[in-house]
């Protein structure tokens, strides 16, 4: 039986995200879990950041993950002096050949497809805002011109949880402009063994890109179509509305009260005790998005539940604002969000 | 276009579609199923517990419990009918049933959620739609009806059947109870009752198995109690003819009839003289061809019945006997009833035989329903599955106003009269059985005899023209007069 287009475009991301998947783990050992996450995102459309200690590779997987793709890469270390001007670009004043001055926009680090924003939260909120913007708006504005930033854009952004002093952590306002949020663990002994073995020889590790430089960009495009694609079914679409408002505690501000929906889950007792914001309708696109490409993966042209629930927890975590009791008890948002997918299966049936 | 007609496409989605159809139904017919035997085993335990209460408790008491019971029970039955309409689903649900059932991932109510949202006849939703049409076709085997669908049956009908049993004995202890019983719960009448089910079973079983329509009322009773009145044939009828004169289809209110004549009839109501056929006039009677119905008798007393005329207000099948009944007195088989069982059906109406039958003869038929003809009466019973042929004084079939059919008064041209000279007579006590028909207690109208003092005073209503249906009601008055 002749395979369909349509399963052959299916088969085509996921060799292309094999692919990748196998070429990052020729540089980066272990966090396969994390490159995954990665991947979803980029093909999603959305960007990362990533929250781990000094020293763990995740500057190797920005840039690994440029060089796969075949794309361009710039990286940008973020400081307290560090100015919009700096990331976005700024007019100068040149000469031109016929003598003549004038003001030429030269460009910033920014326009690349991949940019890796190192310890974002080392800059001032006017910088991270400038950054943010771009990521939203995939554009920049320089002296009243708007120019767009190159597509696909990709942004990777890391923050050093440690020497907290003289940071500026990022308002949720800018978290939730970040499709996942990840945390870049500490590597495994046997990874820690591999890790020094492997690097510290003249023996590097080639890289070879997945696309071809020229339609690098068309084709990730292309794939990113596809996973816009992907079907999704309304009771599917009700499981997430209904994980979405299960964050938000019951005497939040701003709470609709005519809400009638009939599939909202009752409020984890967690999630009143330990929530002060709960996510955002940006975290629901987030779900949808992130388990399209799941859905994908697995060779369907559906969502599942569980593509959703697998989702679940790097896409939330880092919308839920808790509060100070949370903080006292050292409560994790991605446990509060694992109680809200528990407590949703009954939705299911 | 999804699913453009004559396709593959449009084939494969209608057999998705008719499948799931299939599943839903059943699934829908289980869950109907299972709420309402849950729904019948709650109300069959209250409805046991209302009856034990009823002849348990005191009044009292038994008002103040049953209130609360019945409330419950009203909840009940609205709760589980509220949850059977929950409970009914549509496509959709249903393939997320067999989604989550079969593991398919939501394969199935993606695609059903699309045709659901009409796509059909629609541009593809997405590059991706063959693709999930494709999956589906090949995850077709694996939800057939057998494997995804629920039992046709769901076991809640075993608790549901065990507690009608439960409550059908328990309402039928007060009835198998003697009637003297005041407490039919007691440990030791239900210990009788039970000691007699399976006696009264088999009886019933056997009375069901033989073909007879309807138990009697109580147990052990004679097997001819519960014969079939149509079998029974005119002995049956004979009785129950005067228990229904007051069916409004065969008489007139006394109140329509002139005044003189209801005067004499109730003068006459409190008794005539008693007088017996004599002999000779019971073997005319016997002997006569002719319908001794007065009022089926023209102005010309030569001139014979029309059984034709008479037939036109009765039922096909009374006509049919009406008009036999000029064939022959003594063929009872012929002029059986409609049933045709052989039996003579005969009614007071043939005036033939009901006079030669005791008075409490009659009563303990009209209290039984069933009558055990004597040996000389007009109805012999008969043997085996063969119906009985008809005594020497049978009759010549249902009289058709038993039927009831008949209901406009005649306009005195089917009247009768009833001469100064005649009367009843009946057949003397030990006179010959062999060639008297003992039946034969009609109206001899040339016989003078006995004619009482009281008698004479009924001129009025002996001249007077009576309508045909009052025939019967004055013979039976003047002859229960004369038996006095």
């Amino acid at each position: 039986m002749s395979e369909s287009p349509a399963t052959q475009l299916i088969t085509e991301f996921q060799q292309t995200f094999r692919r990748i998947e196998a070429e990052l783990a020729k540089v980066i050992v272990g966090h396969n879990e994390l490159i995954r996450h990665i991947l979803t995102a980029f093909f999603a459309g959305g960007h990362v950041l990533i929250e781990g200690v000094p020293g763990t590779g995740k500057t190797l997987i920005v840039r690994s993950l440029a060089e796969v793709l075949n794309l361009s890469f710039n990286r940008i270390q973020f400081t307290v002096d560090l100015m919009p001007a700096d990331i976005t670009g700024t007019r100068m004043v040149m000469d031109r050949d016929d003598g003549r001055r004038d003001f030429v926009f030269v460009e910033g680090p920014i326009f690349a497809h991949v940019l890796l924003a190192d310890e974002i939260n080392r800059s001032t909120p006017k910088t991270q805002a400038a950054l943010l913007e771009a990521m939203a708006e995939q554009q920049v504005t320089v002296a009243g011109t708007t120019y767009r930033l190159q597509s696909p854009f990709f942004v990777l952004a890391t923050l050093n949880p440690i020497e907290m002093e003289g940071t500026y952590p990022l308002p949720e306002a800018q978290l939730d402009r970040f499709f996942f949020k990840v945390r870049l663990t500490y590597p495994t002994h046997q990874e820690i063994q591999r890790i020094i073995g492997s690097t510290t020889t003249n023996v590097t590790a080639d890289l070879r890109p997945v696309f071809d430089h020229a339609e690098a960009a068309q084709k990730i495009l292309m794939l990113r179509q596809l996973v816009r694609d992907v079907l999704v079914a309304p009771h599917i679409e009700e499981y997430i509305a209904a994980l979405i408002h299960a964050t938000i505690p019951a005497k939040a501000k701003y709470l609709s009260t005519g809400d009638t929906a009939k599939t909202t889950l009752a409020k984890d007792d967690f999630v009143n005790r330990y929530v002060g914001f709960g996510s955002s309708p940006r975290g629901g696109q987030t779900l949808i998005l992130g388990a399209k490409v799941l859905a994908l993966l697995d060779g369907r042209a559906n969502i599942s539940y569980d593509d959703v629930d697998r989702i679940a927890v790097p896409a939330l975590n880092h919308r839920l604002v808790l509060n100070f009791a949370a903080e006292a008890e050292n409560i994790d948002p991605s446990d509060i969000v694992e109680r809200i997918i528990q407590s949703a299966r009954k939705l299911r049936r | 276009m999804v699913g453009f007609p004559g396709t593959d496409e449009r084939l494969l989605l209608a057999g998705i579609e008719d499948r799931l159809r299939w599943v839903r139904s059943r699934i829908n017919w289980y869950g109907l199923q299972r709420n309402l035997y849950t729904l019948g085993t709650v109300l069959a335990i209250g409805v046991a517990l209302l009856i034990v209460g009823a002849f348990t408790f005191s009044p009292l008491w038994f008002t103040v419990l049953s209130w609360p019971l019945l409330l419950a029970l009203a909840f009940v039955l609205l709760f589980f009918l509220r949850r059977a309409v929950i409970e009914w689903i549509d496509l959709t649900v249903a393939a997320r049933r067999i989604d989550a059932k079969v593991g398919m991932k939501e394969r199935l109510s993606t695609l059903v959620a699309q045709l659901a949202g009409g796509v059909i006849g629609k541009p593809q939703p997405s590059q991706l739609w063959p693709h999930l049409l494709q999956e589906n076709a090949a995850l077709l085997p694996e939800w057939t009806v057998k494997q995804v669908a629920p039992r046709r049956v769901p076991w809640h009908i075993l608790p549901f059947l065990l507690t009608a049993l439960l409550a059908l004995f328990i309402l039928a202890v007060p009835l198998m109870s003697a009637r003297s019983e005041s407490s039919p719960f007691s440990v030791d009448n239900l210990r009788q009752v039970l000691e007699e089910l399976p006696e009264r079973a088999s009886q019933a079983f056997e009375k069901q198995m033989s073909l007879l329509p309807e138990p009697s009322e109580q147990w052990g009773k004679s097997s001819l109690y519960n014969q079939d009145p149509q079998q029974a044939g005119g002995p049956m009828r004979l009785e129950e003819a005067p228990q229904d004169e007051d069916r409004p289809q065969e008489a007139t209110p006394l109140a329509a009839l002139p005044e003189a004549l209801q005067r004499k009839i109730r003068q006459a109501l409190q008794g005539l003289p008693d007088k017996e056929p004599k002999p000779q006039e019971q073997q005319d009677i016997a002997k006569g061809k002719e319908d001794r119905r007065l009022a089926l008798r023209s102005a010309d007393k030569t001139k014979a019945p029309d059984a034709a005329a008479e037939g036109k207000n009765l039922r096909p099948d009374a006509t049919q006997q009406t008009q036999s009944s000029g064939r022959g007195r003594g063929d009872g088989k012929n002029n059986g009833g409609p049933s045709a069982s052989g039996s003579a059906s005969q009614s007071p109406a043939q005036g033939s035989g009901i006079q030669q039958l005791e008075r409490a003869q009659l009563d303990r038929k009209n209290a039984r329903g069933s009558f055990q003809p004597s040996p000389d009466s007009p109805q012999l019973p008969g043997s085996g599955g063969e119906a009985g042929e008809g005594g020497p004084g049978a009759g010549s079939g249902t009289d058709p106003r038993i039927y009831g059919e008949q209901s406009v008064l005649n306009d005195g041209s089917k009247s009768f009269q009833l001469s100064l000279e005649t009367t009843h007579e009946r057949a003397r006590q030990g006179e010959d059985s062999d060639t008297d028909d003992k039946d034969a207690g009609g109206i001899t109208e040339k016989s003078t005899r006995g004619l009482s003092q009281q008698q004479s005073l009924d001129d009025t209503i002996r001249k007077s023209r009576v309508p045909a249906e009052y025939e019967e009601i004055v013979k039976r008055v003047f002859a229960r007069g004369e038996s006095r």
